[in-house]
């Protein structure tokens, strides 16, 4: 049964001139991984950007769970269940690894500033929940061994994979992931691969934006490719191989 | 001496790290043991030892100058642990921050001299003040950025320090006006330096257990998020717009407090105590200080107040070397006196090991 | 006094001071568009100008032209110190290191002023004598009329200088992408370097032609600064014909704003304008809304 988690309407997005989302509707079904490919500047990371709440659509709805979500605030959008990763790694370097997932769990818990400051009661029962949570996720990425490291002392592809456990601590909905795969070798890859299949079974539906061909063909259940901010194609990965536009866009690039 | 010295080392750990065992079932997401409280003794034990210090040390600094200079250090610890909260932790800046500590003591002045109001009423109503003027500067002041920010806040105190001077009906001018009231407490008057001492640092302490609590817990995380990256800590879900406005109030009141604390020990008050040199100076003991962690505020204020006493004799240098002294620290010391320390007595540390090894 | 004489001494009044800020404005502009930095000392070179002029001509009794020269020269020199000393040796430094450096540099010139020459407030003689003009019935100083043909002149150097040559150019481009202007052979320290060093001639060139007008003294150098970076961000920051005009603009404002209304709280206008300025519109009347982009060098 399909079951859209995440709708977006004639999106348009333009910055000073330059289009970058162009009147873009898509849908996402819940619990799959649904893959955004495109040569660069065809408007991938801006989608991220428009749907999680950085920028908002110059015209066009967004859609989560049959919520409007677009004009929302980011933070506001976590709330409602949605997480997402950064192209360059956003790892707060100034925390420990564990301390970075444990923020990912604020928009779960609700201890304010008197709570905190008094360590009333319901600050004290969170904590330890989240400090659980937090090394329940880093645990699942393989992280667990560094937890206290400063986040800023560990190696690039650590950081992507915290900036995974982070988002997932907000136990969201759906997971946007974006390009988490650039700049890991093969062996990493693959581990990546896995771990995205994890969080798929975990009942996550993830959106990835990529570059890797291998990866995307790999795991993705459905692929949306865009072209200068259009949607040109849709499908399952064995049909997005063989569609002559797709092919053509990406004709004379090397993946 | 070893028990000490592991006391006061496990007291400035900073590690989250919960002393309880791995869970059994790593898939499953309830807790299974409550966190074993070791930060919690940690950071309490050393809370108890610094108050211990204070309070025995009356008994070992009699003179009367000396234990006002300790009033003026906790009065200004009240205001840069506020400051520190903001700058620190939150990764924002304000050169402006005078201007709050103006406004509780001003409040707290014209009420009770010329209203008769009693003390612990304008007390609040100076917070009231300082949180509402937190606010309406805040929200559009906090949108800016680097040195957008330091300018408007740099501004904001100087507007203030007009106003006090130019409103001579209301301020007295600058000339100020004095005949301010002791505190007092029941029977007891506060007028003597001594007990000045207590009460000052009895608030200190109060704010410290507060600020500590804070700064280690689900908003303390965030704050510091905003400061790591505040495009990421958006997207986690922190509004960090408002985030941000709560600590600045928050750093606004503790100044207010230190404004009203300091016009009941002073009984005098005038524009120039909390002009722009006396808010580049709560920064300046901020970042000298060391902005890592919240003992820095205390050793920021303790040297920026003991310096002009030392420096009485050669009065006309003390601008000079407030400078150099925040050149050097930005420059060689970053994290400040605080990081100084530490890394002394890591190097301490070290050598007393090599030193044990056969 | 009719309302419109005094309308008119208070435009008069305000050009005059207004180009001072205008001045303070630039030096403003020639730092951040060459290294991004906002620097909190520029004020401290305009009070430099002014002690150094009062110091040359009424202690050494050196002869105004030949004073003039050397402030000048002391407060450039001054300028480029502190920027081999406190900026030069900063690697990747963030906002907050490079507002505490400037602001420490700012500080510590202010306090060897005192040190120097105490707290005093210092005049110099009018450049050529205080009998005044009459226009419309208000009154102009010669100096006035000194203060904008000076303002004049620097401004067309340095058009003339960022736009015809080389070493102008290579600014410019230091200015528009550091990287390729070092791939290209350009120097950026240099560069740096040159800013600061220009940035404080301007100030001290400002210092000494107000000074006779509205005295020195050694703490004028922080609210100088205020209001020379009101006239730049209201200006559009990076914007030097802007920062001219705003300048102007914010000067008049003052001016009117004491005659008319309270003269108490005459300082107090130039920064709510830049209070407003940053809070609606930080990219100021003539800049691209790119607000707070803070370019690296």
């Amino acid at each position: 049964m399909s079951d859209i988690i995440l709708e977006s309407l004639n999106i348009h997005k333009g910055f000073g001139g330059v289009v970058a989302l162009d009147s873009l509707t898509f849908l996402v079904e819940r619990n799959t991984i649904t893959a955004i490919i495109g040569p660069n500047g065809a408007g991938k990371t801006t989608l991220l950007n428009v749907v999680s709440g950085m920028h908002a659509p110059d015209r066009g709805t967004i859609y989560l769970n049959r919520k409007t979500i677009s004009g929302l605030k980011p933070y506001e959008i976590t709330r409602c269940g949605l997480a997402r990763t950064f192209q360059n790694a956003q790892i707060f370097g100034n925390m420990t690894v564990l301390e970075n997932v444990m923020v990912g769990r604020h928009v779960r818990t609700r201890a304010g500033i008197i709570s905190s400051a008094l360590r009333l009661s319901r600050m004290r029962r969170e904590e330890p929940v989240t400090c659980a949570r937090a090394r329940f996720y880093l645990d699942m990425v393989d992280l667990k061994e560094i937890a206290d490291r400063p986040a800023a002392s560990i190696p690039i592809g650590s950081q992507r994979l915290l900036e995974i456990a982070r988002a997932l601590a907000s136990e969201p909905e759906i997971l946007l992931l974006d390009e988490p795969a650039a700049g890991l070798n093969t062996q990493e890859t693959r581990q990546l691969g896995a771990l995205i299949r994890t969080i798929k079974e975990m009942g996550i539906t993830v959106v990835i934006v990529e570059h890797d061909m291998e990866l995307v063909m790999d795991i993705s259940d459905e692929i949306i490719v865009l072209n200068y901010g259009k949607r040109i194609a849709e499908g399952k990965p064995v049909e997005i191989q063989t569609n002559q536009e797709v092919i053509d866009v990406y004709l004379g690039k090397e993946e | 001496m070893d028990s000490a010295i592991s006391i006061l080392n496990s007291a400035f750990d900073r590690t989250l790290e919960p002393s309880n065992p791995e869970p059994s079932n790593p898939g499953t997401l309830e807790p299974l043991n409550p966190v074993s409280y070791s930060m919690k003794l940690n950071r309490h034990s050393a809370t108890l030892i610094f108050a211990a210090v204070i309070f025995l040390l009356p008994l070992f600094i009699k003179n009367p100058y000396y234990l006002s200079i300790l009033v003026f250090i906790g009065i200004y610890s009240i205001t840069t642990m506020g400051l520190n909260l903001l700058m620190g932790y939150t990764g924002q800046i304000s050169l402006g921050h005078g201007a709050f500590f103006g406004i509780g003591a001003y409040t707290s002045g014209i009420l009770t001299v010329y209203y008769h109001v009693p003390i612990s009423v304008a007390f609040i109503a100076a917070l009231i003040l300082s949180a509402l003027v937190a606010y309406l500067i805040g929200v559009p002041s906090l949108r800016l950025k680097g040195h957008y920010l330091a300018m408007a806040t740099l501004a904001f105190g100087e507007i203030v320090n007009i106003f006090l001077d130019a409103a001579v009906d209301l301020t007295g001018g600058p000339s100020g006006f004095g005949e301010i009231p002791r505190i007092q407490i029941g029977s007891l008057v506060l007028d003597s330096d001594l007990k000045y001492f207590y009460f000052v640092w009895i608030v200190f302490i109060i704010i410290f257990i507060l600020t500590n609590n804070l700064i280690n817990s689900r908003v303390g995380r965030a704050l510091r998020s905003i400061h790591g990256s505040e495009l990421a800590s958006t997207a986690m879900g922190v509004n960090t717009a408002q985030l941000k406005v709560q600590v600045f109030i928050l750093s606004a009141l503790a100044a207010s407090v230190s404004g009203s604390l300091y016009v009941h020990f002073v009984t005098f008050i005038s524009p120039t105590t909390c002009n722009i040199m006396f808010s580049i100076l709560l920064v300046m003991m901020v970042v000298v200080g060391g902005m890592a962690n919240i003992w820095g505020c205390i050793l920021g204020a303790a040297l920026l107040t003991i310096l002009p006493e030392y420096l009485r004799v050669f009065e006309d240098y003390d601008v000079i070397v407030y400078g150099f002294i925040l050149l050097f620290i930005i420059m060689f010391l970053p994290g400040g006196l605080s990081q100084g320390f530490a890394m002394a007595y890591g190097t301490i540390r070290r050598g007393r090991s090599r030193a044990a090894k056969p | 006094m009719s309302l419109f004489s005094q309308i008119v001494q208070f435009l008069l009044t305000g050009i005059t001071i207004g180009t001072i800020y205008g001045m303070v404005a630039l030096g403003f502009n020639i730092i951040y568009n060459a290294t991004g930095i906002i620097n909190f000392a520029q004020g401290e070179f305009v009070m430099l100008g002014g002690m150094f002029m009062v110091w040359f001509t009424t202690v050494l009794k050196v002869p105004m032209l030949a004073a003039f020269a050397l402030s000048v020269t002391a407060v450039t020199l001054i300028g480029a110190l502190f920027e081999r000393l406190a900026i030069y040796p900063l690697k990747r430094p963030s906002v907050l290191i490079l507002i505490m450096i400037t602001l420490a540099g700012s500080i510590i010139m202010k306090g060897s002023a005192m040190l120097f020459w105490g707290k005093e407030t210092y005049t110099l003689p009018h450049f050529s004598g205080e009998e005044p003009f009459h226009l419309f019935g208000a009154t102009i100083l010669p100096q006035t009329l000194w203060i904008i043909g000076i303002m004049l002149v620097v401004v067309i150097i340095l058009a003339g200088f960022f736009n015809f040559t080389m070493l102008g150019k290579a600014m410019r481009a230091c200015a528009v992408n550091p990287t390729a202007a070092s791939l290209v052979g350009i120097s950026v320290k240099k560069m740096v370097l040159l800013s600061f060093a220009l940035s404080a001639a301007l100030g001290a060139i400002a210092g000494i032609i107000i000074t006779p007008i509205a005295l020195m003294e050694y703490d004028r150098g922080a609210i100088l600064a205020l209001k020379g970076f009101a006239a730049a961000v209201l200006g559009g920051l990076g914007n030097g014909v802007g920062a001219v005009v705003a300048g102007l603009l914010i000067g008049i404002l003052e001016s009117l704003g004491a005659g008319l209304i309270s003269s108490g709280y005459k300082d107090a206008i130039a920064l709510l304008v830049l209070l407003l300025v940053l809070f609606v519109k930080p990219s100021g009347i003539f800049g691209v809304s790119e607000a707070s982009k803070l370019k690296e060098f």
